[in-house]
């Protein structure tokens, strides 16, 4: 399930007065967490929209996130979205969110958020400034406010993996091949060790 | 006690959580203009509350769950039976078994903050039990009743010691700081409401309600008149007044170690009750000429 198109449309009309958000940094030069954390100052006070930083993604319905998503973020970022109850929003913020931006095709990172995860709402800029994560919040509401309504809204983007030419970090795959290379060493050693003494025979 | 006032306490039973979302509201919005913001809407807590019901389903355990529904019912149970007028060491008893259910609930699930905010919350109770219980005592001393019905006893001249106590209390019981040790949002990320989410976690919510509105209540015990509108307007206007107080200190505070508060509370809260109770006691038995 994509997005919030999940939640019934009381869900939707209720999130839309406190969206509480979690802020994950998946690989971000920290130039975009910095301007996030500002948004989230007195200055700007964005708790009067009912906003909080829940830091707990159990309690949070936008996942706002920074960077282009590398090898080793990405099943922490798949934990963290299993982890929020719907109806929940995506937020890609910054040029590398949004698409990978320098970092396309390197080979430690996946690209944009959306390659790994369905993102609702784009917020472009190097770094974005505080205007615009706010003015981004705003659209993601006004979109559960139409699909609250029952309006064409569009769907959350996930984009195909197929065409970037690098290797999916799988931690079990991995482990599985570790497991099998320390099994092949080891017998390796216990034959070794076998045919030692044989030699020396 | 009739069937009446029965029905009469039931129907409060089920408004109180929404006056003290309003309270919080309120208080939301005092702190933001403390911070020099504007702040969110006085409904904001409501809404949070109706966002929170209405969002799916997902538990780590079911233990969990059922126990943090027995701590919600033990919390209405208590404000039930205080509107009502039972014996107040009857209620404080209905409390600790639902601080004992919340504690129990946090212990239930394996995620470390969980297990570290429901062993900061045991020592929490083990710290503001006795200041509570001392106060009930005091409530005893003037009233010469346990009972919870609201007499017309000015109680806040005889027990202002044991006012300031209850403002101690009232930091710990609202998670404020510098006494927010349990739920330490920005240590321990919420501590023992870590693991619940979406509908579990209004359902606990709606619990510190109910414990707030009960910590209210005794607020208001302290202001009782012969004529019932001046007594409704001073039970309101002094649980304000305490309101303000906590709120004043949360926003000049930063958050102490459990230890600290557990000592505070328990050398500082504790002598204040002790100290006013021997001087009530010493005046009513002619100890001290009373004019």
């Amino acid at each position: 399930m994509g997005g919030p198109g999940g939640g019934d449309p009381l869900a939707l009309k209720s999130l839309i007065k406190s969206p509480w958000i979690l802020h994950f940094d998946t690989g971000s030069c920290n130039g975009c967490d910095i301007e996030i954390f500002a948004t989230l100052t007195p200055l700007y006070d964005v708790e009067r929209f009912g906003i909080l930083n829940a830091g707990n993604p159990k309690h949070a319905d936008v996942l706002v996130l920074t960077g282009p998503v590398t090898q080793k973020t990405r099943s922490r970022l798949l934990n963290l979205y299993e982890m929020m109850p719907e109806p929940k929003l995506v937020m890609a913020v910054g040029d590398c969110a949004c698409s990978g931006a320098p970092f396309v095709n390197a080979y430690n990172t996946m690209g944009g958020v959306d390659t790994v995860i369905p993102v609702d709402i784009y917020v472009p800029g190097c770094a974005c400034r505080p205007e615009a994560v706010i003015d981004g919040v705003v659209k993601a509401l006004e979109k559960l406010g139409k699909l609250a309504a029952g309006e064409p809204a569009p769907p959350a983007h996930k984009r195909e993996v197929s065409d970037i030419p690098l290797e999916v970090y799988d931690p079990e795959a991995a482990a599985a091949k570790a497991k099998a290379a320390t099994a092949a060493a080891k017998s390796a050693a216990t034959k070794g060790a076998k045919d030692a003494p044989k030699e020396e025979v | 006690m009739d069937y009446l006032w029965l029905v009469i306490a039931t129907i409060i039973t089920v408004i109180a959580p929404f006056a003290v979302a309003v309270l919080a509201g309120i208080d939301r919005r005092i702190t933001a203009r403390m911070q020099n913001r504007v702040g969110p809407p006085i409904l904001q807590p409501i809404y949070d509350l109706m966002k929170l019901l209405s969002k799916t389903k997902m538990l780590i355990n079911k233990g969990q769950i059922i126990l943090a529904t027995l701590y919600v019912t033990m919390s209405i149970l208590a404000l039930w039976m205080f509107i009502a007028g039972a014996d107040l060491l009857i209620i404080f008893f209905v409390l600790s078994a639902a601080a004992a259910f919340y504690t129990l609930a946090a212990y239930a699930v394996l995620s470390p903050f969980s297990q570290i905010g429901a062993t900061r919350e045991l020592i929490q109770v083990i710290a503001y039990e006795p200041v509570v219980l001392m106060v009930f005592f005091g409530v005893y001393l003037v009233n010469g009743s346990f009972s919870s019905a609201a007499t017309d006893d000015m109680l806040i001249l005889w027990l202002p010691l044991m006012f300031a106590a209850m403002i101690l209390v009232l930091l710990v019981k609202l998670q404020k700081s510098p006494y927010d040790v349990a739920e330490a949002h920005t240590e321990i990320v919420g501590g023992p409401e870590v693991e619940y989410s979406g509908k579990f976690l209004g359902l606990v919510k709606v619990g510190h309600w109910y414990e707030a509105a009960l910590a209210f209540a005794v607020i208001s015990l302290f202001f009782g008149s012969p004529n019932i509108y001046v007594a409704f307007a001073g039970k309101l206007l002094l649980v304000f007044l305490a309101l303000f107080i906590v709120i004043l200190v949360d926003n000049s505070t930063a958050r102490l170690r459990y230890g600290q508060m557990a000592r505070v509370v328990l050398t500082y809260g504790l002598a204040l009750t002790v100290v006013n109770a021997l001087v009530v006691w010493a005046v009513q038995e002619g100890v001290i000429p009373w004019p």
